[in-house]
């Protein structure tokens, strides 16, 4: 079992910031607000701030625990992921089964040279949330090499 | 290779769809102003419409490919290869039978739902027999199979008495009674029947509640005969045949539905029994299909058989799908911890509510109501996990079992057919070694989720295993 990507920590903490950003845009947006439509009341700026330091601290004292306990494997036959620890979840593709692999890469996982990839089965998709360039090809490759077999076998 | 049209006939659908879409529109004009002047144009345009689709519809059976050309401004041309064709539906009402014409719907397995079905109106019997004949000519392996095995062929028909309690024991009476209950207490309706027999009870003594429960009786027993009516339409004749890898289905009185499919596209079976059937022994069998929604009649699933004894159902099932063995492998039931979980998860809402109810009324008849409540939620937790378990059959199998509201379910599923599986356990349950399974199975075009809660962790952790490395 692997572990993510150490830098896969840094765009979580960005992407932290940037909730901080988004409450703190909504925050001003609701002051401004107040100064138009009197009958908004002042406390509700109260809960916005509130509302955001808990989700900001939340999200980043998460960071490690959600580091420490995500895992993933790529073996031959199947692509394993492990994740949580007081709520755990295991879940095991076989490579066989899976349809199409989608390399995403948004603006902090390019900064970090890394991909997020969501394999999709027949109907259900999952996604690994963090892969190096190198990792993810070696996944797109594998399946596709596999899927091209269990055509020949046809 | 010459361009056909469809049957004449298929005009008469046309117009029969366009009338309803006009009666529809009319309500919703009926308020304007010169409704009448706007009903003619619109009558008229309903009118000329399947004309012009009809004499714009047309289709060739080429040598590798279905080609169908639509459209009159915006022209639309179709290709279907024959190997694409999932499945084959053929519809024939019964006075279509005299003309040799039938409705076919194609289900060619595209992705998108607009794109997935094909449906020609009215064809000649005999064009359909020659769209089946290249399918099943481009799929070459059957063909050849085919040739050896042909009088192999297995029969199923469903025994009248079966038939009739299935339409009696089906659940939509008591819908149907909520229905009208509900109907009745909104529109005050049971204001009328007081004050008429009133009228009546002053002639005869104190009969009012006779002649309402009678009123009650003769509603319950119509009920049931419309719903015996409705199943024999929709059942009569109810035949399912296996020639080597395919299975048709056939079935209803005014209208004969045939359904072609192939057992290779079946991704998983479900055995069912509803509350009323298990006193009758009476099951029904669904598969999954991975492109189904031509033949769905209810939720994605398709009966293969609506009824069957549950004596012989893996028996019968066997016989048309290799998923189910022959003989039903027994089951460890569900110890009393998962009946304790089950039930006390459906307990805390029930418990929270109940709590909410004697803080605002008193009285006996709000204990009386919630304590009956609070026995069938446990009753259903102790049934429940009695009934939940799974078990590997054989190599590549698997059987798992749970219950929902009183109902059986027991799915068949093979390796090859389940697309992921995942284990959830909470730390809680980490202590008492107990996980979540969910198996993700193709059906239509997505997946469904089957879900068994609370499994002992090492006989759940021998199928993962299992599942993992099987390749």
């Amino acid at each position: 079992m692997k572990q993510l990507p150490k830098s896969i920590k840094f765009i979580w903490l960005q992407s932290a910031g940037f909730s901080f950003l988004a409450w703190l845009i909504f925050g001003i947006i609701y002051f401004v607000m107040t100064k138009f439509w009197s009958w908004l009341p002042s406390w509700g700026l109260g809960i916005i701030m509130a509302l955001m330091v808990i989700e900001v601290v939340v999200e980043i004292t998460l960071i490690p625990y959600r580091y420490a306990f995500y895992k993933y494997q790529v073996t031959e036959t199947d692509v394993e992921i492990q994740k949580g620890f007081f709520f755990r979840k295991d879940v095991s593709i076989p490579i066989a089964r899976v349809q199409n692999v989608d390399l995403n890469q948004g603006p902090l996982l390019r900064l970090q040279k890394l991909y997020s990839i969501t394999i999709a089965t027949g109907g259900s998709s999952h996604d690994v949330e963090s892969l190096t360039h190198q990792e993810a090809n070696y996944l797109k490759d594998r399946v596709m090499s596999l899927a091209r077999e269990a055509r020949n076998e046809k | 290779m010459k361009n056909r049209r469809l049957n004449v006939l298929t005009l008469l659908f046309y117009w029969w769809r366009n009338l309803k879409l006009f009666f529809a529109l009319f309500i919703l004009l009926i308020s304007l102003q010169r409704v009448m002047f706007l009903a003619i144009i619109l009558f008229l345009l309903l009118f000329i419409d399947p004309i012009i689709r009809y004499l714009m519809f047309r289709y060739t059976l080429g040598k590798n490919e279905l080609l169908v050309k639509s459209g009159l401004i915006f022209k639309k041309e179709r290709h279907i290869p024959y190997e694409r064709i999932q499945n084959i539906q053929r519809k024939q009402w019964f006075f279509l039978k005299p003309f040799h014409v039938e409705m076919v719907m194609i289900d060619t397995g595209a992705k998108t739902k607009k794109a997935n079905k094909l449906e020609l109106t009215a064809v000649n019997d005999r064009i359909i027999d020659e769209i089946e004949k290249q399918r099943n000519q481009s799929n070459v392996e059957s063909i050849s199979i085919k040739a050896i095995h042909s009088q192999n062929s297995t029969r199923y028909r469903i025994k009248w008495p079966d038939l009739l309690i299935y339409a009696i024991t089906s659940a939509n009476i008591f819908t149907e009674l909520f229905i009208i209950y509900s109907f009745v207490e909104r529109y005050n309706v049971g204001k009328y029947f007081k004050s008429y027999s009133q009228r009546i009870e002053s002639q005869i003594e104190n009969s009012g509640w006779l002649i309402i429960s009678a009123l009650v009786i003769t509603l319950v027993i119509l009920l049931l005969i419309i719903n015996v009516i409705r199943v024999i339409f929709k059942y009569y004749h109810f035949t399912l045949t296996r020639d080597d890898k395919n299975l048709t289905i056939q079935r209803g009185l005014l209208k004969t539905n045939t359904i072609h499919l192939s057992t290779k596209k079946i991704q998983a079976v479900e055995i069912r029994q509803t509350v009323l059937r298990q006193l009758f022994g009476l099951m029904t069998v669904t598969i999954h299909l991975i492109s189904d929604r031509n033949g769905s009649d209810d939720h994605h699933s398709f009966t293969l058989i609506p009824v069957v004894k549950k004596r012989v159902v893996t028996r019968v099932v066997h016989q048309f799908c290799n998923l189910v063995p022959e003989n039903c492998p027994q089951l460890v039931s569900g110890d009393g911890y998962m009946m304790w979980l089950f039930s006390r998860n459906s307990l805390i809402p029930v418990l929270i509510l109940s709590a909410a109810i004697f803080y605002f009324y008193h009285g006996i008849f709000w204990v009386i109501g919630t304590g009956i409540i609070t026995l069938i939620v446990i009753l259903n937790g102790i049934y429940k996990g009695y009934n939940t378990s799974v078990k590997q059959i054989n190599d590549s199998e698997l059987m798992l079992k749970t219950s929902k509201n009183f109902d059986n379910k027991t799915v068949f599923v093979g390796w090859h057919q389940i697309q992921s599986m995942k284990l959830r356990q909470s730390i809680w349950m980490k202590k008492r070694q107990r996980v979540h399974l969910e198996l993700s199975i193709r059906n239509g075009n997505d997946a469904k989720i089957f879900e068994y809660r609370y499994l002992p962790e090492a006989k759940v952790n021998a199928i993962f295993k299992w599942y993992r490395d099987f390749a």
